[in-house]
């Protein structure tokens, strides 16, 4: 499974379409998909000297677990995952690349106008995993606010999306 | 039950009515569309107050058409397809809680604009009924039980004040305004001191800012922020005489035979239909929500909509001309520790050209960008219009938080009212439950850009006075949607205004209207502390006459 963590194998478990059949009102997305995301989401950000990775942050888990909540843009969902299978149907060795070559890949990619809102969107919901409290299922041990210095807001919340407590 | 008062409604047009006759010993009930929260329930969470549809609610379910000019056509787009949510907080106390609370007066001379720079071609501008002196002491008024913290700076358009201090001290600064203030004196500017909606201090059950780093757009989890639901509802609550019906959707007004309000009908979240009955109606839903319950009110007796013979209903509806703009700092500014030091305000703003001698100026404010890092983060991705990712984003990202940090500017000019921005009925759009949504064509005039443009220049000098890099901004005519006023005019000519000078209907004596919707003109200020101090002018006058 290309050199994947554990945790994203977890989220991966997660996708399967039982699990978003009950979730997604019987909309199947392949776990195919959520590979290819998974891939393309530790290139577009990736460890650095001073940040975490995507999958350091459990950003595949914390899409997976929050796509289907009724407050997430349906729209968008269906965009990623309808970008996930052309990007797979393009660049289907693209798990298989090395670094510099996964690189090269996405500045191809971005010279078609849907590849680009898809990789901009998924850049998007990465940061999203980055740097929203860890009760969401990313920013795993805050990793995206101490590697920036970032003082977050007190008091956090106890619930997600606002419930009341 | 029969209730004295119905009120429509929390936020800031309610609260002062909610506040008054409770405590004058009066039945008020409260119908609130959304659902009622408490200091307890609210936190730093950008997802839920940023980032989604928590507060509001879901575009697909109820949204509004947008019309907007597009090549010499009104072009109507629901917002469930531009996302551009009109809504600005479903919940008691209504977005009053989610306001920044810069707190301004507005000045004599904003009462009778029409008197003093005369017409503007193509725009509707007229005096008000009323002076600044009559509502003079209603500011005082909010200073006090909203409670506003401050120091009064003198300068040169500096309106008429009963007291020469705020009843609360200033918030802490950043010491960024050292530089502020040192830039205007080189430049001979005025550094104006704002005055903030928020307790320095505790108030009662309300305790002072803790300097939460989360502000503006958040819900106050100390209740330091003046909403109407912690400054006035609350303490209306403890009265016993105030009643509150949340999740309930008002869909219309219904009158009897003496061309009285009687009922107002309500959904809950579910759809039933629910109704209350009263001696007395209050519509507070802000401007474009008011404008629509009337126009959606229509009978045999009243065809056009309540309130609505002199067919200005909807008309000149406002919001506020001006733009934004930034330059940031960095550590050849700051040390790191003082640079990125949170929670600390900057409370600055220019009024030197309030008004000038040919034209209506404006204010502008000068605060720290919102702290809101997914929203920070992700506006880098992009350089010259090309994506960026992998390795040299993430150096952005890293680079940007940690030795940089943006001073934004916010203007604010009238927003001419005209004949192309008003708030409408279309019976082909409805919300899932049926109901006719709210149309808002958008029409703005010229002046607001070139006002808007004119104190742009005056705050990029200032910025780069200060030694602010990459500095830039932007004037638009398409306005924020959070600032609403109009639609609702009122005067003493029931042939052309809504309402009579105390927001009562010219034609159903039992109905008020108290958000923002009165105002002719909006002045070059947010519109909040003047909704909160007519509403309590207004509650006095309904203590008199239901005496």
């Amino acid at each position: 499974m290309f050199g994947m963590k554990r945790r994203t194998f977890i989220a991966l478990i997660a996708t399967s379409p039982v699990f978003l059949r009950i979730n997604m009102q019987a909309k199947e997305i392949p776990t195919h998909a959520w590979k290819t995301i998974a891939s393309v989401q530790d290139t577009l950000l990736p460890k650095t000297e001073h940040m975490p990775s995507a999958q350091d942050i459990n950003a595949l888990f914390y899409l997976v677990s929050n796509c289907s909540s009724e407050y997430f843009d349906a729209n968008d969902l269906d965009f990623l995952i309808k970008g996930a299978s052309m990007f797979h149907q393009n660049f289907p060795d693209f798990s298989h690349k090395d670094t510099e070559s996964k690189n090269k890949i996405l500045e191809i990619a971005t010279e078609s106008d849907f590849l680009e809102k898809w990789l901009s969107k998924l850049i998007y919901y990465t940061i999203e995993a980055m740097f929203s409290d860890p009760i969401y299922g990313g920013n795993t041990h805050e990793l995206g606010w101490t590697s920036t210095l970032h003082t977050t807001g007190n008091p956090r919340p106890i619930n997600k999306y606002g419930r009341k407590i | 039950m029969n209730y004295d008062i119905c009120i429509i409604g929390s936020g800031a047009g309610a609260g002062p009515l909610a506040y008054e006759l409770s405590h004058a010993g009066k039945k008020v009930v409260i119908l609130e569309k959304g659902d009622i929260y408490s200091e307890q329930d609210f936190s730093k969470d950008e997802i839920a107050y940023t980032k989604r549809n928590i507060f509001t609610p879901q575009l697909s379910d109820e949204y509004h058409t947008i019309e907007t000019l597009e090549e010499g056509k009104w072009i109507k787009t629901p917002t469930y397809e531009n996302n551009w949510n009109f809504w600005n907080g479903s919940l008691l106390g209504g977005s009053s809680n989610f306001m920044s609370g810069f707190f301004h007066r507005l000045k004599p001379n904003d009462f009778k604009l029409k008197s003093i720079y005369g017409m503007y071609d193509g725009a509707n501008i007229e005096d008000w009924p009323i002076s600044y002196e009559e509502i003079e002491p209603y500011y005082d008024l909010v200073e006090k039980i909203v409670g506003v913290s401050g120091h009064v700076t003198e300068h040169v358009h500096q309106e008429p004040r009963s007291t020469n201090t705020y009843p609360y001290p200033p918030l802490a600064e950043h010491p960024i305004v050292e530089k502020f203030d040192t830039a205007c004196k080189a430049l001979n500017f005025t550094p104006f001191m704002t005055p903030r909606a928020i307790l320095s201090e505790s108030k009662e059950n309300r305790n002072p800012c803790y300097y939460s780093n989360y502000c503006g757009s958040y819900a106050c989890s100390s209740g330091a922020k003046g909403s109407s639901r912690a400054a006035l509802i609350q303490p209306a609550l403890a009265t016993g005489n105030l009643h509150i019906i949340a999740n309930a959707f008002v869909v219309k007004l219904e009158t009897d035979h003496t061309q009285k309000v009687k009922k107002a009908l309500y959904l809950t979240k579910e759809g039933t239909q629910k109704e209350i009955k009263a001696k007395l109606f209050i519509l507070a839903a802000q401007a474009v929500e008011s404008s629509r319950l009337l126009l959606n009110s229509k009978n045999a007796a009243f065809p056009n909509g309540l309130a609505n013979s002199s067919g200005a209903v909807g008309k000149n509806l406002l919001f506020s001309g001006g733009g934004m703009g930034s330059g940031e700092f960095d550590l050849s500014h700051f040390s790191q520790e003082v640079l990125l030091q949170s929670g600390l305000f900057v409370n600055r703003a220019l009024k030197d050209w309030y008004f000038t001698p040919k034209f209506k100026g404006g204010l502008i404010d000068f605060l720290f960008e919102h702290s809101n890092p997914i929203r920070r983060a992700n506006s880098l991705k992009w350089e010259n219009d090309k994506l960026i990712f992998g390795q040299k984003l993430q150096d952005k990202i890293y680079q940007t938080f940690t030795t940089k940090r943006v001073l934004n500017f916010e203007i604010f000019n009238d927003w001419m009212p005209n004949d192309n921005c008003f708030v409408s009925v279309d019976e082909k759009y409805k919300d899932k439950y049926g109901i006719p949504v709210a149309n808002i064509r958008i029409g703005a005039h010229p002046e607001d850009v070139r006002v808007g443009e004119f104190l742009a220049t005056k705050a990029v000098r200032l910025l780069e006075q200060m030694g602010a890099k990459n500095i830039s901004y932007t004037i638009s005519p398409l306005p924020s949607q959070n600032l609403q006023a109009g639609g609702c005019r009122f005067g003493d000519n029931p042939k052309k205004h809504v309402l009579n000078r105390y927001c009562q209907s010219h034609d159903i004596s039992n109905l008020f209207v108290t958000d923002g919707s009165f105002m002719p003109t909006g002045g070059s200020v947010p519109y909040t502390w003047t909704i909160y101090a007519n509403a309590f002018r207004v509650a006095d006058y309904i203590k008199q006459i239901l005496k």
